[in-house]
């Protein structure tokens, strides 16, 4: 399986600094990373990633925005989307339902196993 | 019993009816007898009398030595008149020879005929011979008649034989002939028996075997004679006996046999078939008094439990009018037939405009399927439960909570439904505020913990073995986000302990410039390693505070000022004594006391005017990222908020983006008199607001007064929340769930402030307002009309009442309402002493 390219979108740094070791070290995964949903979408339509790991609870613009503006977005609407995200309520799992997400990856997450994770739910294996 | 008496009864009865019978058989019998003697005699006496005639006429014979013929046929014939039973009365000589016969028309033929010559010749020789009369049996007569010869011997003298001019030579001596009686049975006896006896009785008479008398026209039954028939002998003559039959006709033993027997027979068969029938009615009788009484009972139980009933139905319509629970009555297709006020208020109608209308007219269009749906899951199974959206009259949309339970009518038909509604608009926002909250918190706690988990299993993981760089780096993000998770928990235990009154403000006179030289001295360091000057001014002042908390207040206003300034840059911290309410931009107008006022100011980015509240509030912070890059947890200010309410205080932000922002914190100043009598120290819960009420007057210490609050709410989780708020700054708080005790507690309680829902069973929080105006007392009473409700202008006019402040239930956090209700509480008090006599008619809103 050739390698993969995945974009990480997560307001937090240092989860985004170990989500992106993650993916190189224990996958050797090509990982791009944004801090923001707008520099998400950017980065996105220019590098043109398999998947992207998108955090939910971001500042002005949500992981849900977020989405939904990759969705309306022709070049990057066919892109899957995983959710990375720590809000698990009920009403948090019901609001993500709606949406049309490849999947969703609790946090906090394993690194040795967010790479299966990734991978089943995209059906890469 | 009663069948034991019929059959006594019965059997009496065919005793006495057969004795009965037997009397009167024994009667019948007797009066046969004596008839038959009688007839017998009769009979006997009317021959003897007829012999006695016959020989009476021999004597008149025998005297006159005879008779002429015409003599004797005159005597004869008028013998033969007078008595019965003749066939002929004849004259035979004594040669035996008949003579003379009367009557002569029909016997000439006996004329001159010898009677020796017939049979019975014996009888007149032997007449003769003994010279009495004598009977022969009996004879046939002419025609075949049956008959009897009765001759009486004649004896007569010598003269007198010689002048008859008979020829016949004399035979005998003195014998004259016989004067004979010839007798027909038939006649006889039918001239003897009288009609009485020929109606009542068959007659026969029997010479031996032979029958030679019967009466005529009877009728002969062999069943009658056999039993009846009665026997008497007749001695006619010298061995001659007639035997005398008598036996009864029917016509006789009908009327010898008395009814009575029959008529008691009947009666006595009758009287217990009537006994019985009245046995029977009477049982039936008391089967059915004992019935009545029962139906009697049952009917005066029935009634009792009808007035039972409908006393239980006028107290469940008392509880229906006056339930907190909005509930209608709705028939089978679904229109209302009844509400109750609570109902129709909680859907802006009146009660008698929703009659008539569907239930789905009031649910919102888009819950319209699922509430169809669980009126289909009534039908089916009684009950059915559901929150959707109301439609109120205005179009105003609130979530309600809907019981739907089938109403079935006395035939167990169903006749439709009651619907029970509850607003569940607050307990909506209630959960969604601690979803909200605890969704908060989770992401707040997992977002380092993801850090710290990611980190960790890498090294773990053993991946990073050749990156002993990256190594140390996950090590170095673990620990960051270990101190910031230990910082967050922290702070969340700190928050709700402060907010829960779990913590105690250990308060106590405090030097304001000792309280920022300790603020300072902690900061310094941060300060430092920021690069940014710290500059101090302080008022020399006292307060009645808790100083760790104090202390804990600056030093997280400093760290964030410290955090956001620029380095080389400084942070200004002073302390001022104000009194001068227009120096409070925002919490202004909290008194004319004295008070300290903290200020630290910063040369940071700034706060976006949006956010000016809301980073008061917790995990509220101007960018989320600030947590790990600032090292904060967005609960900081949120506890610095907390700690200075527990002192009585305020605190609040200005700021101008990109050139920094000013955080202001206010706490009451210690006047001169508390801190030299120590009267202010107070019992925990924090007692300011108390302090406030009585303490605040600048010239003067008044005693002690309570601080009272009635709260007017009929949703008991809000209630309850708002009762904590209160009871947190040591307010007395009185809860209510009507108008009606809102009014009432008002008038008793005389409160300071009023907390008022609009929507209220009985009394609608618009009635409490218009019913309090017209009291002197309440007339200007604050109040905080804390409603779901949208106001309208009209409406905001018709709620003026004292200071009042409106607060829509959706549009305002507890906080933010804790904040707003506690500050007009303290103008009010504060003021209340100024204003005293202020009029109802300077009332206006707030």
């Amino acid at each position: 399986m050739s390698a993969k390219k995945i974009l990480i979108i997560d307001d937090d740094e240092d989860i985004l600094e170990v989500a992106q070791l993650t993916f190189e070290a224990v996958s050797n995964w090509q990982v791009f990373t944004a801090t923001s949903g707008g520099e998400g979408i950017v980065k996105a339509q220019a590098e043109q990633p398999d998947a992207i790991i998108l955090d939910v609870m971001m500042p002005e613009m949500d992981g849900v925005a977020t989405f939904k503006q990759l969705q309306e977005n022709p070049t990057t609407k066919h892109i899957p989307v995983v959710l990375l995200t720590a809000k698990l309520q009920s009403m948090d799992k019901q609001r993500f339902a709606s949406l049309k997400v490849a999947g969703m990856i609790p946090k906090p997450f394993d690194p040795m196993k967010l790479t299966n994770q990734v991978e089943e739910i995209l059906d890469w294996k | 019993m009663a069948v034991f008496i019929v059959i006594v009864i019965i059997i009496i009865t065919l005793c006495f009816w057969q004795g009965l019978s037997i009397y009167q058989g024994f009667h019948i019998k007797k009066y046969i007898e004596l008839a038959a003697v009688n007839i017998s005699q009769e009979i006997t006496a009317h021959i003897e009398t007829r012999i006695l005639a016959l020989t009476r006429m021999a004597q008149r014979w025998e005297v006159a030595g005879g008779t002429s013929p015409q003599q004797w046929r005159a005597d004869a014939t008028n013998y033969v008149q007078d008595y019965s039973g003749y066939q002929a009365l004849a004259w035979v000589d004594s040669k035996y020879y008949v003579r003379w016969v009367i009557p002569n028309a029909d016997n000439q033929e006996v004329e001159n005929l010898n009677l020796l010559l017939k049979e019975h010749d014996s009888i007149p020789q032997a007449a003769k011979q003994h010279q009495d009369a004598k009977v022969t049996p009996t004879v046939t007569l002419a025609e075949k008649i049956k008959g009897f010869l009765v001759y009486i011997p004649l004896f007569v003298g010598e003269k007198l034989k010689e002048q008859r001019s008979t020829p016949e030579p004399e035979t005998q001596q003195c014998f004259d002939g016989f004067m004979l009686g010839v007798f027909q049975i038939h006649s006889l006896i039918d001239s003897i028996l009288d009609e009485k006896i020929k109606r009542e009785f068959a007659v026969e008479i029997f010479e031996g075997n032979n029958k030679i008398y019967r009466s005529s026209n009877i009728n002969f039954d062999s069943r009658i004679e056999n039993r009846w028939s009665q026997e008497t002998e007749v001695n006619i003559g010298t061995n001659i006996t007639w035997r005398v039959r008598l036996y009864p006709q029917p016509a006789f033993l009908r009327g010898e046999y008395s009814p009575n027997k029959n008529i008691f027979l009947s009666r006595g068969l009758i009287a217990p078939v009537l006994l019985t029938w009245a046995i029977y009615l009477m049982q039936s009788s008391q089967q059915y008094a004992k019935e009545v009484e029962i139906k009697n009972s049952e009917l005066a139980n029935e009634i009792a439990e009808r007035q039972k009933a409908e006393e239980e139905l006028r107290n469940q319509n008392k509880a229906l009018e006056s339930a907190v629970v909005g509930i209608s009555k709705l028939d089978a297709f679904g229109n209302y037939l009844k509400v109750n006020p609570a109902y129709a208020e909680l859907l802006g109608y009146q009660p008698e405009e929703l009659k008539g209308n569907q239930w789905q007219q009031t649910v919102h269009p888009e819950d319209i399927e699922k509430a169809n749906n669980a009126y289909e899951k009534m039908l089916a199974s009684e009950k059915a439960e559901i929150e959707v959206r109301a439609v109120r009259q205005d179009g105003s949309v609130f979530d309600q909570k809907l019981v739907m339970v089938k109403v079935y009518d006395s035939k167990q038909q169903f006749s439709g439904h009651y619907g029970f509604m509850k607003d569940i608009s607050q307990r909506r926002e209630v959960e969604r505020l601690k979803d909200e909250f605890i969704s908060v918190v989770s992401h707040e706690l997992r977002t380092p913990l993801t850090s710290i988990r990611g980190s960790l299993g890498l090294l773990a993981g053993g991946v990073l073995q050749t990156r002993p760089q990256q190594a140390q780096r996950m090590l170095q993000i673990a620990i960051n986000n270990s101190d910031r998770l230990i910082r967050l928990i922290n702070n969340i235990l700190d928050i709700e302990r402060i907010e829960s009154g779990q913590v105690q403000m250990n308060k106590q006179i405090c030097d304001v410039a000792s309280l920022i030289n300790s603020a300072v001295e902690v900061m310094q360091d941060m300060a430092q390693k920021a690069e940014v000057s710290l500059s101090v001014n302080s008022a020399s002042a006292q307060i009645w505070a808790d100083p760790d908390r104090m202390i804990q207040v600056l030093t997280n206003l400093l760290s964030n000022a410290i955090k956001f300034s620029p380095s080389g840059s400084t942070v200004w911290l002073t302390a001022e004594v104000k009194e001068d309410r227009k120096s409070q931009p925002r919490q202004g107008n909290f008194s004319a006391t004295p008070y300290i006022l903290f200020t630290v100011r910063d040369r940071g980015r700034g706060i976006p005017k949006n956010k000016l509240e809301s980073i008061f509030g917790r995990f509220q912070q101007v960018d989320t990222s600030d947590s790990r890059k600032k090292g904060g947890t967005g609960l900081g200010l949120a506890i610095c908020r907390s700690i200075t309410q527990q002192h009585s205080g305020f605190i609040w932000a200005q700021s101008t983006e990109n050139e920094g922002s000013t955080f202001y914190c206010q706490i009451p100043l210690l006047q001169e008199k508390e801190a030299l009598t120590g009267v202010i120290k107070t019992t925990e819960p924090d007692s300011s607001l108390v302090l406030g009420k009585y303490n605040i007057s600048k010239n003067q210490i008044t005693t002690q007064q309570t601080t009272r609050v009635l709260i007017v709410e009929d949703d008991p989780d809000l209630a309850q929340v708002i009762v904590s708020i209160f009871q947190r700054h040591g307010i007395e708080t009185y809860h209510v769930t009507t108008g009606q005790e809102a009014i009432q507690q008002s008038l008793k309680l005389l409160p300071d402030l009023m907390i008022l829902d609009l929507t209220l069973p009985l009394l609608s929080g618009f009635d409490v307002v218009e019913n309090l105006r017209h009291h002197k007392d309440l007339c200007k009473l604050p109040l905080v009309v804390y409603t779901a409700l949208d106001l309208s202008e009209q409406d905001e006019k018709r709620l003026k009442l004292g200071k009042t402040l409106l607060l829509t239930k959706a549009r305002v956090t507890p906080e933010e309402f804790e904040e707003r209700a506690i500050t007009l509480l303290k103008r009010v008090i504060l003021n209340d002493k100024g204003n005293s006599e202020s009029e109802c008619e300077k009332n206006s809103n707030y």
